[in-house]
């Protein structure tokens, strides 16, 4: 099978990606929303003429100007909304010349801000290690010849891989167009280790199937493996990708960056769970033996 | 663990399946008919998609709610629960359409929170006016430390000390006008256990002067001069007559037995929702026809009957939406249609498998067997580890995690029943022993991979 014949090459890729995802991290930063941070996002559309407005006049009150659509603007704060409002409101309707609407105001206080960053990371742990002890469960019957934790060890590295990458992604996204590491976003990284785990899954299930059946060395085992899950994985990543596709390009703007961080874990985690997990599961094999 | 066996309890299911009819192709048609019903119910059905704020428009307030202000020794969960109903009733009086005022405690934070959901209510200064400016009322009497000469007037608030008697005891109040002065004033009328606490009040501060705050200010405190029994007050200010009357009428919707304070807002105007309601739509319908596209292209046949199962699928989903009823937000959706994509896996698995299972020179008919029971185990695993995700997140819900999580675990179990129900149903009533070449044709798929 090509892909352990080659495996070298698809973990370098795999190891080049983290490497780029975490320097544009370093570089930019992970900007936590006010959903963690606290603080306001106010959503405004203009009715009529939409002015230029400049970041420069709002970032003296601490407000981050973005421009969202044609005549949307959103503003971000640490700031409460009954603080910032007023300021929108003068410098954005410029005497009455451009009416404006709010269409979304969300403030999330310090505290609640806090309680949510707590939440987050007590829910990312828990996922990884509830999957970890799934896994070890479920492949316990096959502990040759390569032990069942090692199954999960493998699925967690590369799921640590499948996440990486969309957050280095967003980083991007985040720099240039303003947006933030919020609720969705964490629902999105969540998501994109439930549905990659079940791709780690089908393709280990598939070993645990062969190693009772077939002859043949380990490595031509996950070789026969691979080839036989080959199709499936691309064809689920195919379907999940096509629906994502729908929910980005006519879905409410609301969940945009959310499809579009799915979409990317997604092929990123099929990716991994061809190109990456097998062939490491028989790199460690080797090592040991 | 046994390989290739299934579940009991799908087994089970299966069999109570197979008693109802006997032929498959009655199965399949029975499964439609049923499918049929349901979507007669969705759209004649009277009940509604219960719509979350970010799709019908309207606000969310969080309040913190300040319990440190209570006695120790009182039940925290009954204040709460008073405020919670004073909230409600003050809600009520302005008309919102079906608002929702919940309670919770975070032990993350050892902090307890009110969150008011007022659909349709899109001015968030209005909002908050609605529910914050409920006034505060209690009663104070004079700290040991300050003389009791009775001569000095409004004293300084950290003069007094809270007593037990607040808003939370009131029956009543009433507008009433001074007979002398002609100016208004405000009647209180306590209810049993109010004018209890109230005559203990009076009756042991006799000659000294009991405070009445509103909102933590002093606006009124008359001198004692005798117990009072008949658990009737009157609150003489300087208001005007349209001041007292608003009072009256904030005191009568319940004075809030706690103080709170708001920690979090969101707001979503109605015409964003709107957009976002037809764009989920559209999203939706877009999204499922690429699906079956892309199905009935590469898996032909049987990608046409897990199209079907599919419908059904989508048909038992939008239903349980409807009865249970799950309050549909965006992330919701999003957890819906992903969890889609989790019931083409289960399709995608067992076609990729009968497909195997032919070109290993199996008949039709084994290979459909074959397939479903040798997918089995990567369909029961990849959902499992689908329904922890879910259940954890569900957990650590705030509310926007847990309309997602919520959709995508019934997604999960759904999908897992139809793909072993549904789409078995329907398979095994096109297989035949047939071995002509359209078959042969219907039932491969996409390009070979060698």
């Amino acid at each position: 099978m090509f892909i352990i014949k080659y495996k070298a090459f698809f973990i370098g890729l795999s190891i080049a990606l983290v490497i780029a995802s975490g320097a544009l991290m370093n570089v930019y930063g992970i900007k936590r929303g006010v959903d963690f941070t606290g603080g306001s996002v106010i959503d405004i559309t203009y009715e009529k003429s939409v002015p230029t407005l400049s970041s420069d006049t709002f970032a003296k009150s601490d407000i981050t100007l973005y421009k969202t659509g044609d005549n949307t603007y959103r503003f971000v704060s640490g700031k409460t909304y009954e603080e910032i409002s007023p300021i929108i409101s003068s410098i954005g309707n410029d005497g009455g010349n451009y009416p404006f609407q709010f269409t979304q105001v969300s403030t999330v206080g310090a505290t609640l801000g806090a309680e949510m960053t707590k939440k987050a990371i007590i829910a990312l742990v828990v996922v990884v290690l509830a999957i970890l002890s799934f896994i070890a469960f479920s492949f316990r019957a096959v502990s040759h010849p390569v032990p069942s934790w090692k199954y999960g060890i493998i699925a967690m590295v590369t799921l640590l891989h499948d996440i990486i990458v969309p957050t280095g992604v967003y980083v991007i996204l985040s720099h240039k167009y303003g947006a933030e590491v919020d609720t969705l976003f964490v629902i999105a990284l969540l998501t994109i280790i439930g549905i990659s785990i079940s791709d780690k899954i089908v393709v280990f299930d598939r070993i645990r199937e062969n190693l009772k059946l077939s002859k043949g060395s380990f490595d031509e085992i996950v070789g026969k493996s691979l080839k036989q899950t080959f199709t499936r994985s691309i064809n689920t990543s195919v379907t999940v990708v096509l629906a994502l596709v729908a929910l980005y390009v006519f879905g409410p703007a609301t969940t945009k960056y959310f499809t579009l961080t799915l979409m990317i874990g997604m092929v990123v985690g099929t990716y991994s769970s061809i190109f990456v997990a097998s062939p490491l599961l028989t790199i460690w094999n080797s090592k040991k033996s | 663990m046994q390989d290739y066996s299934y579940n009991d309890s799908i087994r089970l299911l299966f069999n109570l399946f197979e008693a109802i009819a006997m032929k498959y192709r009655v199965q399949a048609i029975w499964v439609i008919f049923a499918v049929l019903a349901i979507g007669y119910f969705l759209v004649k059905g009277g009940k509604d998609f219960v719509l979350g704020l970010d799709l019908a428009g309207g606000s969310a307030l969080t309040y913190k709610i300040e319990t440190s202000s209570l006695p120790a020794g009182t039940d925290v969960t009954e204040s709460v629960n008073a405020l919670r109903d004073v909230v409600e009733r003050r809600v009520n009086l302005f008309g919102v359409r079906e608002p929702t005022v919940t309670t919770s405690y975070s032990r993350l934070s050892k902090e307890w929170r009110l969150i008011v959901e007022l659909p349709g209510v899109t001015d968030v200064v209005a909002a908050e006016k609605m529910i914050g400016e409920t006034p505060v009322l209690d009663f104070r009497v004079p700290k040991n430390t300050v003389s009791d000469s009775g001569t000095s007037t409004l004293s300084l608030i950290t003069d007094y000390t809270l007593t037990p008697l607040t808003g939370r005891y009131l029956d009543k109040a009433t507008l009433e006008f001074n007979q002398t002065t002609n100016r208004p004033s405000i009647g209180l009328t306590f209810n049993a256990e109010g004018s209890k606490l109230f005559a203990q009040i009076t009756k042991a501060n006799i000659g000294k002067q009991v405070a009445i705050f509103l909102d933590g200010a002093p606006i009124s405190a008359p001198t004692v001069n005798e117990e009072i029994t008949g658990g009737k007050a009157v609150i003489t200010g300087t208001f005007t007559i349209d001041e007292a009357r608003t009072l009256v009428g904030r005191l009568n919707s319940g004075a809030l037995p706690l103080p709170v304070t708001l920690s979090g807002t969101n707001v979503v105007g109605p015409t964003l929702g709107t957009s976002a309601v037809d764009a989920g739509i559209k999203a939706s319908i877009i999204g499922f026809l690429l699906v079956v596209l892309f199905m009935i292209v590469w898996y032909r046949l049987p990608g046409f009957m897990a199209s079907l199962a599919l419908v059904a699928y989508s048909a038992f989903m939008l239903t349980l939406f409807k009865l249970i009823p799950v309050t549909l937000t965006s992330a919701g959706i999003a957890g819906f249609i992903i969890s889609v994509g989790l019931a083409v896996d289960a399709n995608v698995l067992t076609f990729e498998r009968m497909k195997e299972e032919i070109r290993n020179g199996k008949g039709l008919i084994d290979a459909v067997e074959a397939g479903f029971s040798r997918a089995w185990t990567s369909i029961r695993d990849s959902h499992i580890a689908a329904i922890i995700v879910s259940i954890i997140l569900f957990w650590m819900g705030t509310s926007v995690v847990k309309g997602f999580a919520f959709t995508f675990f019934l997604g999960a179990v759904v999908s897992l029943i139809s793909a072993q129900l549904i789409t078995r149903v329907f398979m095994r009533a096109i297989a035949n022993k047939s071995t002509s070449r359209l078959m042969k044709f219907l039932f491969s798929s996409g390009f070979n991979l060698k």
